[in-house]
């Protein structure tokens, strides 16, 4: 069944799209990410347009993050206070990526910075994530303890704040940052951040594993509503019908993800999630690095009207 | 959504030529099947017919032109290993959507300065850069087949020399393609009919083509009142989400 997109002015299968809300909802279940780094490239390859892509991305998470911060409130998982310090440095970088989005759009060189930022990203946390989870799966036995009161420079920064649900007494200043740059990268790459965000609450910031995902995705909830509503006031690139079909799918997914991820092993998942977000990464980078069937482009519509 | 600027001197010329020939009054009529396409959520594209009654032993061509736009064509070059948008040049009143139908290939019967004179073909388009100092360009030409070349690649652009056909020598009748993608706007359809190599008749007509319905309404609340527009697909998509969690708690 075609349905006729709004906004992005062409007609999809709904089954199609269905799907694949599905497919990026089980992900995020099984996980813990938001699957936003999956979704926003492979509508881009269905053809959508970058923007509208990037922008309907970002609606589609925040139905995720919502249904996701629910479930990690009831069983006490959200620290709150933390959330709102990494949501307001959240608000301030996705902020000033969405000017970026703008004005590189409008340059040309959107698709670069969004290849781009997928590429180095993606490449990174997925090597980190393959390291460490091929490490948990062969050191098995030996189980780490990680201290949690090591002290580092981030410890001597002023403006120190007790996060209570995370055991931590820091300064303020690291979470605005990791919110900050996050919110940035969020507004670029129409993702959420939660696989930026997971590592760095856990080896920058030191918060408990327990906490994090809850977290990370209370505050993705305010990042990506704000990349959705600053992306439709200045690109008027937000399909809420796609969102629609995006969220209903991907809600479904997610339940069974997240009934499926409580019997595989942690190490195994971390494992596989890492050579996919590698995966993608590799094809993109593909895209950049190889010659184009065609060196000449027409711009998207909506580009120096 | 308003005429066409560069239309306006051909619209003349039409005007001129037909006055001047008043034995040929009846020249040509022309009609479509649809006075106007409707983008709903179920839109596909669509087939119009467009048919009429024509002069014995003419030719016969229809161009199709949809609403003038700002097109910016780009160049990739490789810039540091990386293949990167690094040029680029700006045309203006481009049209979104162009096609040429007629009996048989134009430049069989046309002269090259009657196509560009009247815009008749893809190639004969005459496609000015949006600033004056890209119009000196020796690559101007290759910059200009690329936008012809991805336009027509959109399905937007389209050139079907043998699709007008002629029955009985007075009527004629062909199939024009409005694809699923084309941009809403009032579509300018001009029909010319040609005797030995000269326009002897013209008729221009207009089509327009809008969104109705739902779409029309999401799509016209995403422009004009975009910051509610926002906040709504924020609020629906945090409905959904709460929805969905409520949903799936019982089991």
């Amino acid at each position: 069944m075609q349905v006729y997109l709004p906004i992005a002015e062409m007609s999809v299968n709904v089954f199609v799209m269905l799907a694949m809300g599905v497919g990026v909802g089980v992900l995020s279940g099984l996980f813990g990410v938001g699957g936003g780094f999956l979704l926003t490239p492979m509508l881009i390859f269905l053809g959508i347009p970058a923007d509208v892509a990037v922008a309907t991305g970002a609606n589609q998470i925040v139905a995720s993050s919502v249904s996701g911060v629910l479930t990690h409130w009831r069983r006490g998982n959200v620290d709150f206070r933390m959330g709102f310090a990494l949501l307001i440095g959240g608000i301030l970088g996705s902020s000033l990526g969405t000017w970026l989005f703008t004005y590189l759009r409008a340059a040309g060189q959107i698709d670069l910075l969004v290849k781009l930022s997928y590429v180095v990203f993606l490449g990174v946390i997925g090597w980190l994530m393959l390291i460490e989870s091929a490490r948990a799966i062969l050191w098995r036995r030996r189980k780490v303890i990680r201290r949690q009161h090591v002290h580092t420079w981030i410890h001597r920064l002023p403006f120190k704040v007790r996060f209570r649900r995370s055991r931590l007494y820091i300064s303020v200043l690291p979470p605005l940052v990791v919110g900050f740059l996050v919110g940035v990268l969020s507004a670029i790459m129409g993702v959420g951040g939660g696989f930026i965000m997971i590592p760095a609450m856990i080896y920058i910031l030191g918060m408990p594993t327990a906490v994090v995902i809850g977290t990370s995705l209370f505050q993705i909830i305010f990042v990506t509503a704000n990349v959705t509503i600053l992306q439709s006031v200045n690109n008027y690139s937000v399909d809420i019908l796609l969102a629609l079909i995006l969220i209903a799918g991907g809600v479904v997914g997610a339940h069974f993800g997240s009934q499926w991820g409580s019997r595989v092993r942690g190490e195994y998942l971390r494992a596989s999630l890492a050579v996919l977000v590698i995966l993608v990464g590799v094809n993109l980078a593909v895209d950049l690095l190889v010659e184009p069937s065609d060196i000449y482009s027409l711009a998207d519509r909506g580009v120096s009207r | 959504m308003n005429r066409p600027p560069i239309l306006a001197p051909l619209l003349f010329l039409t005007w001129l030529l037909a006055t001047q020939h008043p034995v040929q009054a009846q020249g040509v009529v022309a009609d479509i099947s649809e006075s106007a396409v409707s983008i709903s959520t179920g839109f596909l594209g669509t087939d119009l017919l467009l048919f009429g009654a024509i002069e014995p032993d003419t030719d016969v061509v229809v161009v199709v032109e949809g609403p003038p736009e700002v097109a910016t064509v780009r160049r990739k070059d490789r810039v540091g290993g990386i293949w990167m948008n690094n040029d680029e040049i700006a045309f203006s009143d481009v049209p979104t959507f162009y096609a040429v139908l007629s009996n048989r290939p134009v430049d069989e019967f046309t002269s090259d300065v009657t196509r560009e004179v009247y815009g008749i073909g893809v190639g004969d388009m005459t496609l000015k850069p949006l600033r004056l100092d890209d119009q000196k360009r020796g690559d101007l030409s290759v910059f200009r087949d690329a936008l012809v070349r991805a336009k027509t690649f959109r399905g937007l652009y389209h050139k079907a020399e043998r699709s007008v056909s002629i029955m009985w020598g007075r009527l004629f009748r062909t199939d024009l393609r409005i694809p699923v993608n084309a941009p809403v706007g009032s579509y300018w359809i001009r029909v010319f009919l040609f005797r030995d190599g000269q326009i002897v008749a013209a008729q221009t007509s207009v089509l327009g083509v809008d969104k109705v319905g739902l779409t029309a309404e999401i799509f016209d609340l995403a422009h004009r009142h975009s910051l509610a527009y926002g906040v709504l697909a924020v609020l629906v998509a945090a409905v959904a989400g709460w929805v969905a969690n409520l949903a799936f708690r019982k089991h």
